[in-house]
């Protein structure tokens, strides 16, 4: 079965190396945000890439094409992810802060004060909510596209986005 | 910060990928369609190896009709060459699946040792008609086949990463070891079998040659389980056309987590509409379906209770109800059968109807209330006239006023029904109000309230919200009908402002969600309420009531 990849219209059928490359370069930066947003760390960021990637590419003969490619993909990255972050925590025998506070080091973040700022608050939270957030407020999700991703029921969702909201705003406010 | 500046921020701090992450990444692509290759190629040639019959513990027969297994080995290790265990697409039936994880590594056993010994029902699994490659390819009964677990990657672990398979659903044959890290052996638990299913992500590794296969716990956690210790109980394949069931008698189909299990999560109306997800099971040779349902989800129900009914009447949203030749059409207009829409012919008048069900069903004998705003005689160019709550039942709707309407086919009634449809069809499809529930509705969060006073043609509103410290008054309008399952809100805060500051504005136009079956209502950046008794808010109602009798005419 041929699957047609939004965005670049591209028809991919499974096994062609080339036009599946073609469509996650594509797509790289919006479908790496959520592991991204789960690790906040790059190089971990690109194992898990690269890890999900490949599982996405296997599995694309099981792809039914119910949801969009992209959607599909996001959720294959976040569970990859979030799947790193617990098997990593129990390998060093760590609690997930660990995995927290080894990022920040990006070029954003180090722009201005108030990014860095913005940051030590993404830091805090955990890589659920800030997944949570990525989809949603990054990626400009829809709640009910929010939670197919990221295994979750819409009001776990809408409850994540309003803590998270609600911390940024504490922020702002201290800020 | 808006939306769109947090936007920017989270997106800008995404880091690009390193200089040789796309040259890696072909490589590993390269190697993967390789491999896929070659165990296409090496599946052909075992078409005649596969297991079709065991025995188990019981002696009964278990037939795994799965197909044969890949056996590409990958790797488990650290660093750059690190692989995920995760599932490419994981399906949850949610529910009360017995799994209580405490903490990260405590998953505690819910049921005794004797009910897997009291358990005597075996599992085969029904292939789809349509699906003929088959389920997954792991190995229920025999446990792990030697020839998988190869080449060690040189680490002490023993680990090795088996290829992953299709999602599927296990139950335990008897009490089951399980591990959040394959490898772990400081998080062994517990849970007795049967009583449970758990669904696995599709990745299994080889742990000391023993194999082990990765399961979700219903979304909290994932965690590895021995595959010698399960047995299978079906895939996750969507069928490629799934069919609508309906039960054959009201309360002759129970809905069960499990097939052949005890736990009854809603007996079901005739009226009642299901959708299969081409799964099927045999458990003692009955045949299970299964299901999903509207309220429940992802569940199973016995094969010979249900029958499978045309897409014309799985479309057909319709239930006429009758008092003599009095008649009321009740036309739901969702799939969740809540919002609706309908017709009450009394007499000479024509009465059309729209409103909301405001509880679903469960049993037999329950209970639903619906608010209904009779939008006024179809004759008389049908003014709204004030919302009433009835009560309905499996077979019956009582109205206000306590005439009760019984349910009838509607064949027994079609001349009448045509005349109904004639005379408020076209009206209701044009001009009826948003299905929304009128009158008051009570939200509450964690002790804050939010109460709102839909007026009886469901399109403005009034109401407080009791947020923190501050008393807010509100008023808005529905403005945008039904946005998927939901029903948006245009809220005008500023018109009023904080009810302490004596009607200050403080907040500019936004919009609140209600959701489906109106259970929660979502606002921005603040909170989201559960719909509750206005008898647990009095005070705030009070403030309310108090507010509304000295502001007659509040502005919207």
């Amino acid at each position: 079965m041929a699957l047609l990849m939004e965005d670049t219209g591209t028809a991919v059928r499974a096994g062609d190396v080339q036009a599946f490359e073609t469509f996650v370069r594509a797509n790289d930066r919006k479908l790496r945000g959520v592991a991204w947003a789960v690790v906040r760390n790059a190089e971990q960021t690109d194992d898990i890439m690269q890890s999900a990637y490949e599982k996405a590419f296997r599995a694309l003969p099981d792809f039914d094409g119910r949801s969009s490619m992209t959607t599909w993909l996001h959720s294959i990255i976040y569970r990859t992810a979030i799947d790193f972050v617990r098997y990593e925590g129990r390998r060093r025998h760590s609690d997930l802060d660990a995995m927290r506070n080894v990022g920040g080091t990006s070029d954003a973040a180090s722009q201005g004060i108030d990014r860095v700022e913005l940051g030590d608050v993404m830091d805090q939270l955990s890589p659920e909510e800030r997944a949570t957030l990525m989809v949603v407020t990054g990626l400009g999700y829809s709640y009910d596209d929010a939670a197919e991703i990221l295994g979750e029921s819409r009001g776990t969702i809408a409850s994540r986005i309003s803590r998270t909201r609600n911390r940024i705003s504490r922020w702002e406010e201290q800020s | 910060m808006n939306d769109d500046d947090l936007s920017a921020f989270l997106m800008g701090e995404v880091p690009e990928p390193r200089e040789d992450f796309w040259d890696d990444l072909r490589g590993r692509l390269d190697e993967t369609a390789e491999d896929q290759t070659l165990t296409l190629a090496e599946e052909e040639g075992q078409d005649g190896e596969e297991e079709l019959e065991e025995e188990d513990d019981d002696g009964a027969a278990v037939i795994d009709l799965s197909a044969a297994r890949e056996r590409r080995n990958l790797r488990w290790g650290g660093g750059a060459a690190w692989r995920s265990a995760a599932a490419a697409v994981v399906l949850i039936a949610g529910g009360a699946i017995a799994f209580n994880s405490l903490g990260d590594n405590n998953v505690q056993t819910t049921a005794s040792e004797s009910d897997a010994a009291d358990e005597t029902t075996e599992s085969v699994e029904v292939p789809d008609e349509s699906d003929d490659e088959g389920p997954a390819p792991t190995d229920s009964q025999s446990g792990p086949d030697d020839s998988q677990a190869v080449e060690s990657d040189g680490e002490s672990t023993g680990v090795v990463q088996l290829s992953d398979s299709e999602p599927a659903w296990w139950t335990p044959t008897t009490e089951a070891e399980i591990r959040f890290a394959p490898d772990d052996g400081d998080d062994t638990a517990a849970y007795a079998a049967r009583s449970l299913a758990v669904l696995s992500t599709g990745s299994r590794v080889s742990v000391d040659g023993v194999e082990r296969i990765q399961i979700d716990l219903l979304g909290a956690d994932t965690a590895w389980l021995r595959a010698d210790q399960l047995v299978r109980l079906g895939d996750t394949t969507p069928p490629i056309q799934a069919e609508t069931y309906s039960p054959l008698e009201t309360g002759s189909a129970v809905l069960q987590r499990l097939p052949g299990g005890d736990e009854a999560l809603a007996t079901l109306d005739a009226t009642d509409q299901m959708t299969s997800t081409g799964r099927r099971a045999l458990v003692d040779n009955a045949e299970w379906i299964e299901v999903e349902f509207p309220s429940v989800g992802i569940v199973w129900v016995l094969g010979d209770q249900v029958t499978p009914i045309s897409d014309e009447q799985a479309v057909d949203q319709r239930q006429c109800l009758a008092n003599g030749n009095d008649i009321m059409i009740i036309d739901f207009t969702d799939a969740e059968r809540v919002s609706l829409t309908g017709a009450l012919a009394v007499g000479d008048s024509v009465s059309a109807l729209t409103g909301t069900r405001l509880t679903v069903p469960r049993a037999p004998q329950a209970t639903f209330g619906m608010n209904i705003t009779p939008v006024g005689a179809a004759e008389d160019g049908g003014s709204p006239t004030t919302a009433e709550e009835w009560q309905g039942d499996a077979t019956t709707i009582t109205t206000a006023d306590g005439t009760v309407y019984t349910l009838v086919p509607c064949s027994d009634v079609t001349e009448r029904v045509q005349q109904i449809d004639a005379l408020v069809g076209q009206q209701l499809a044009t001009d009826s109000p948003p299905a929304i529930a009128a009158g008051r509705s009570c939200y509450i969060h964690a002790g804050e309230a939010l109460i709102l006073d839909m007026d009886a043609a469901a399109t403005t509103f009034t109401g407080v919200l009791a947020y923190l410290d501050s008393i807010q008054v509100f008023a808005g309008r529905v403005t945008t009908e039904m946005q998927g399952d939901s029903v948006v809100l245009d809220v005008n805060t500023s018109a009023i402002g904080s009810a302490e500051e004596n009607g200050t504005p403080i907040v500019n136009q936004e919009q609140w969600e209600l959701s489906e079956l109106r259970a929660e209502l979502f606002v921005p950046d603040r909170m989201y309420a559960q719909l509750g008794s206005c008898d647990d808010v009095s005070d705030q109602v009070a403030q309310l009531d108090q507010f509304n009798s000295s502001h007659p005419d509040i502005p919207n």
